[in-house]
């Protein structure tokens, strides 16, 4: 079987809240030095389902990344975790692509891989948090989708899927191939071995630029980002001080009482 | 943010390739065989591995001379304990702060996206298990199981905190010496704590490989936790830790209700004023190896901003003063004089020691990632151990004391090595 | 087929029953905010197998047009269902505007259907405002975790947006207002779609839900393990209250997902919110925001929820909770 993964290269969004600064004119996140970038969240996580899924069934995974000046080492983690190649985008034309703009790139050099069973990817990015990519991404290439997968079962050229709801979750089947978007429910990354580093070392990579692919210029993007800002946010705490952190907890008690709120 | 590599362009600039960096300052230069100060470029003997050489590499980054940072050049920035020799000796004659424009550049270029797929290792295991070394965090207090000593992850409060130190919590040979370490404490007298199954990182390899990002959450989750319980004192057996908490720590701008103190000096004061006896003569030539974290690096910094001007175009003035960090205020003499309290032991110094002292081998994430070069630099130390006549290498870090041991193993010599406590522990 | 009308349609949710859910209500409150600016209406799509009084409901809280498209395979939930079921109506009305909830159906539906129909998509809006002067939208969502918001145009029309819940105030229901009632037929069967719905399980019942909770509890990485929420459970108890979960406890299997509060999980809005151990990231913040009053116990002096609490107490949560709990209890008991 064939399992290809979408992976996105994004600001670490665990960066402490310090270092998170904006640059108003560009209308973009400042990248700060000593915090390097990582793989979105969610795209670990769909890396980790395919590989599972591989374990069971066999075949391969495919590792697709899309961006512009991609951190070789970030991305190749992917390798080091147990994909078997990856293909990398890098072109500028990539860079300020939105959702849909993406889906067609992907969509795009994914046909040209050929046949595949199923794409795996994030059910957002962790920078832009939009949650489109993997809809639109099924709507191009005209195959179903499910998202925010938990847990995925293949059997007979069906995915059989637990998907989080509010409340509990669902069971949704899907014809393969399809798209399947994976939530952080699905469970963490393995962990990086040494062994994973040195195969990785021998593990085909594969790039094509934007001219490559024939989609040069890329789409445009169909929304216009107008103003990237920190918004102000004004409240005080009253920080309730006591000699110990016992007392502390007697004295909020009675605060919130006094002001009606228990 | 801590390290930010336009702030050291000035001191990149500065550099005029005089070479001091690669050796201990000359008047203390002993003998030819142990003249070296810099592992890197004496292994690799290849200038770009000296302070110097790193700090050229680093202005072009800046400069925009160098555009990417390509495998040779990350080895070239990684293959390095960051011992800070290379800053001790030019600050003899230049005054550059060869360290930390070190770890500036490391900064720089993991910000940039660039390292080695190892310290990926490293990361992630401090991200899911709070200690470098991939173990898991549930077994972070198995060392101190049946060690009769408070534990503070359940409540309660202690004037002193003892911290491990993940090599300490998860090796079992420095979880040994973490035990009598507690032991010995408790039986001083002293009201210690430790923390058991909460206790986290230092974060020390984060900041040392330039992910600061990492290091400074462990750095504030630390100072927090130690605020929070109420403690005086915090004593660490990590002399990583400790060098990166003195030094560091308070640069984030957190109170610290507390103070940090090695467990050398902890251990110094205690037998000094009598609470501890050593009375047990153990008639041993030793030689006393000082851990760069310890001494030379345990130095709190305090980074320069300010104007430089230059007088009748030649002489750098600064104002305001610019405090320069030589490493002659970190730990030397607790660990002697804990070493010279032990009946029938004479300490036998090594060529290079104090501020000038070889590197180990081990830190920086060498260890881990490059323990060819690890064993290496400690096969030199342990010569020079040699060299002064005694078998017995008594030093006051788990790393040092771990690196040292597996190239023993390796080259099958005769000689012991014994963390100072091991060593006032047997005397008692 | 070109209207001569603006309109802004609202995808409907509906609860087993046929009523509309909460989220429709905010959705048409807004949809109606917005048809004023535009001088136009408001219409509304409902697909479902029943309905109850769903379509007179969505009259009075402000609906000008209600299409009605009835099956039973639109009883549940299902993307090409919904995709196929709604063609006809945005045909038919052509809108400006298309919006939804940022909710489970509305994360799945209106990307696939903004790719569908070519046009753009700003999901989890906090602000829309139609702009007279260009004809078009600007809209405002959080990104980066929340910890920043951009603002966005766009000129493609129907403009697909999907709102932030509890954001939109629900109008104040006027029965006495007219409006239309369209049924649509559609006619479909369940072995035309490539996926099929299998079954919807409930998990975690055992504490009151969260939405209806008026004080909530919320747990963060800063307990330290799993035993810290037992401390939790005993102070919800105090409170008649239920206890959440930030994002880190439910990765590390100290909480159940569905207690899950943030960007990722549940938003809430209760009069009493207690954040212990939490960090307050922007990520969680997201979810507890509207909070009438926020208060925070953590050890760290400057962790971001005391920018965004309104009581607070730095300590170790194990030495302030206790003591919470039982002072609540001697208040309470007097």
């Amino acid at each position: 079987m064939h399992f290809i993964v979408c992976i996105k290269q994004v600001l670490d969004p665990e960066m402490p809240v310090s270092s998170f600064r904006i640059d108003e004119e560009h209308m973009r996140v400042i990248p700060a030095q000593g915090i390097p970038p990582v793989i979105s969240t969610f795209d670990e996580n769909a890396l980790e389902a395919a590989l599972q899924l591989k374990e069971i069934h066999g075949g391969k995974v495919t590792a697709i990344s899309l961006g512009y000046k991609l951190s070789r080492p970030i991305i190749k983690k992917s390798l080091s975790a147990g994909a078997d190649d990856l293909l990398i985008l890098d072109d500028p034309a990539f860079e300020n692509m939105d959702s849909f703009a993406t889906a067609r790139v992907l969509a795009r050099a994914i046909t040209r891989l050929g046949d595949y069973d199923l794409i795996l990817t994030g059910r957002q990015a962790a920078d832009w948090d939009a949650g489109i990519t993997g809809q639109a991404l099924s709507e191009e290439l005209d195959v179903p989708c499910i998202t925010v997968a938990r847990q995925i079962q293949l059997e007979d050229g069906l995915a059989i899927v637990e998907r989080m709801v509010e409340d509990g979750y669902e069971i949704v089947e899907s014809m393969l191939p399809c798209v399947i978007t994976v939530s952080n429910d699905f469970g963490k990354l393995r962990p990086i071995t040494i062994p994973g580093i040195t195969q990785a070392k021998k593990k085909p990579v594969k790039e094509l630029n934007a001219t490559e692919l024939g989609l040069n210029p890329v789409p445009a993007s169909r929304c216009k980002l107008e103003r990237l800002y920190v918004p102000s946010r004004m409240r005080t705490c009253k920080i309730i001080e006591e000699e110990t952190p016992e007392k502390a907890g007697e004295a909020l008690a009675e605060r919130l009482h006094d002001q009606g709120i228990i | 943010m801590l390290l930010e590599l336009s702030d050291y362009k000035d001191d990149m600039r500065r550099c005029i390739r005089c070479s001091i960096c690669k050796w201990p300052p000359l008047a203390q230069v002993k003998s030819l065989r142990f003249s070296n100060a810099c592992p890197s470029v004496a292994k690799y003997n290849f200038h770009p591995y000296s302070g110097g050489g790193k700090l050229a590499l680093g202005l072009a980054l800046l400069e925009g001379k160098l555009t990417e940072a390509t495998d040779e050049m990350l080895n070239i920035l990684f293959r390095c304990t960051a011992c800070g020799a290379c800053d001790s000796s030019c600050k003899y004659n230049a005054e550059i702060e060869v360290l930390w424009s070190i770890y500036s550049i490391r900064a720089h270029v993991v910000g940039a996206g660039y390292q080695l797929d190892e310290h990926a290792i490293i990361t992630d295991s401090l991200r899911r298990e709070d200690n470098p070394l991939s173990f898991p965090k549930s077994e972070r207090g198995k060392w101190a199981e049946g060690l009769d000593v408070k534990d503070l992850s359940k409540g309660g409060r202690a004037e002193i905190i003892y911290h491990a130190g993940c090599l300490s919590c998860y090796d079992p040979e420095s979880a040994a010496v973490a035990r009598d370490t507690v032991k010995l404490l408790v039986k001083a007298g002293l009201d210690v704590g430790i923390r058991g199954a909460q206790e986290s990182c230092c974060g020390s390899s984060a900041f040392q490989l330039g992910f600061q990002g990492e290091f400074i959450k462990f750095a504030e989750s630390n100072i927090d936790d130690w605020n929070a319980a109420g403690a005086k004192t915090v004593v660490t057996s990590c002399a990583c830790g400790f060098g990166i908490m003195k030094s560091v720590y308070p640069l984030l701008g957190k109170e610290m209700k507390f103070e940090v103190k090695h467990i050398s000096e902890v251990l110094a004061d205690i037998i000094k004023d009598g609470r501890l006896e050593l009375r047990k003569n153990l008639s041993a030539q030793v030689t006393y190896h000082d851990p760069c974290n310890l001494g030379r690096k345990s130095e709190q910094y305090v980074p320069w901003k300010g104007e430089a001007k230059k007088l009748l175009g030649q002489f750098i003035v600064r104002e305001p003063e610019k405090i320069i960090h030589r490493g002659w205020n970190g730990i030397y003499d607790p660990p002697r004089n804990i070493i010279n309290s032990v009946p029938g032991v004479i300490l036998k110094e090594m060529e290079r020691i104090r501020e000038y002292s070889f590197c180990c081998g081990a830190g920086s994430g060498v260890k881990q990632t490059m323990n060819d070069f690890a064993l290496w630099t400690a096969r030199e130390r342990i010569e020079e151990a040699k060299s002064t006549g005694a078998r017995t290498i008594i030093t006051a870090c788990p790393w040092c004391k771990k690196n040292f041991k597996d190239a023993i193993a390796e080259l099958e010599e005769k000689v012991e090595v014994y963390d100072v406590v091991e060593l006032a522990k047997q005397a008692i | 087929m070109v209207s001569e009308k603006r309109t802004a349609l609202i995808v409907a949710e509906t609860t087993r029953g046929g009523n509309l859910a909460p989220i429709t209500l905010e959705l048409i409150s807004c949809g109606h905010g917005i048809s004023k600016n535009m001088g136009g209406d408001v219409a509304i799509a409902i697909l479902a197998e029943e309905i109850g009084k769903a379509p007179e409901d969505a009259i009075a809280y402000g609906a000008d047009r209600v299409f009605l498209a009835m099956s039973p395979i639109l009883g549940v939930y299902k993307a090409d269902a919904f995709l196929q079921a709604l063609s006809p109506i945005i045909e038919q009305i052509s809108p400006e505007a298309i919006l939804m909830g940022q909710t489970d159906m509305g994360r799945d539906l209106a990307p696939r259907l903004a790719a569908r129909l070519s046009t753009g998509l700003i999901p989890d809006c906090v602000d829309i405002k139609f702009e007279p002067a260009s004809g078009s939208f600007r809209m405002t969502r959080p990104v980066f975790g929340y910890k920043a918001l951009a603002d966005f145009t766009s000129e493609l029309k129907p403009q697909v947006v999907t709102l932030k819940s509890r954001t939109w105030k629900p109008l104040v229901p006027d029965r006495s207002r007219n409006g239309e009632i369209i049924e649509i037929d559609v006619s479909m069967n369940a072995s035309q779609f490539k996926t099929r719905f299998v079954k919807r399980v409930k998990e975690d019942d055992t504490q009151m839900s969260l939405e209806d909770a008026e004080a909530i509890i919320c747990g963060g990485r800063g307990l330290g393990d799993a035993s810290g929420f037992s401390i939790l459970d005993e102070l919800a108890k105090a409170l008649g209250g239920a206890v959440g979960a930030s994002r880190p406890p439910c990765d590390a299997g100290w909480a159940s997902a569905s207690r899950q509060i943030g960007l990722t999980g549940k938003v809430v809005s209760p009069k009493l919110y207690i954040a212990v151990g939490l960090s307050g990231s922007s990520q969680h913040m997201a979810g507890c925001r509207d909070s009438k009053i926020i208060v925070a116990v953590n050890k760290d002096p400057e962790a971001n929820i005391f920018s965004e609490a309104h009581y607070g107490v730095v300590g170790d949560y194990r030495k302030v909770i206790p003591h919470f709990i039982n002072r609540i209890k001697q208040i309470k008991e007097k």
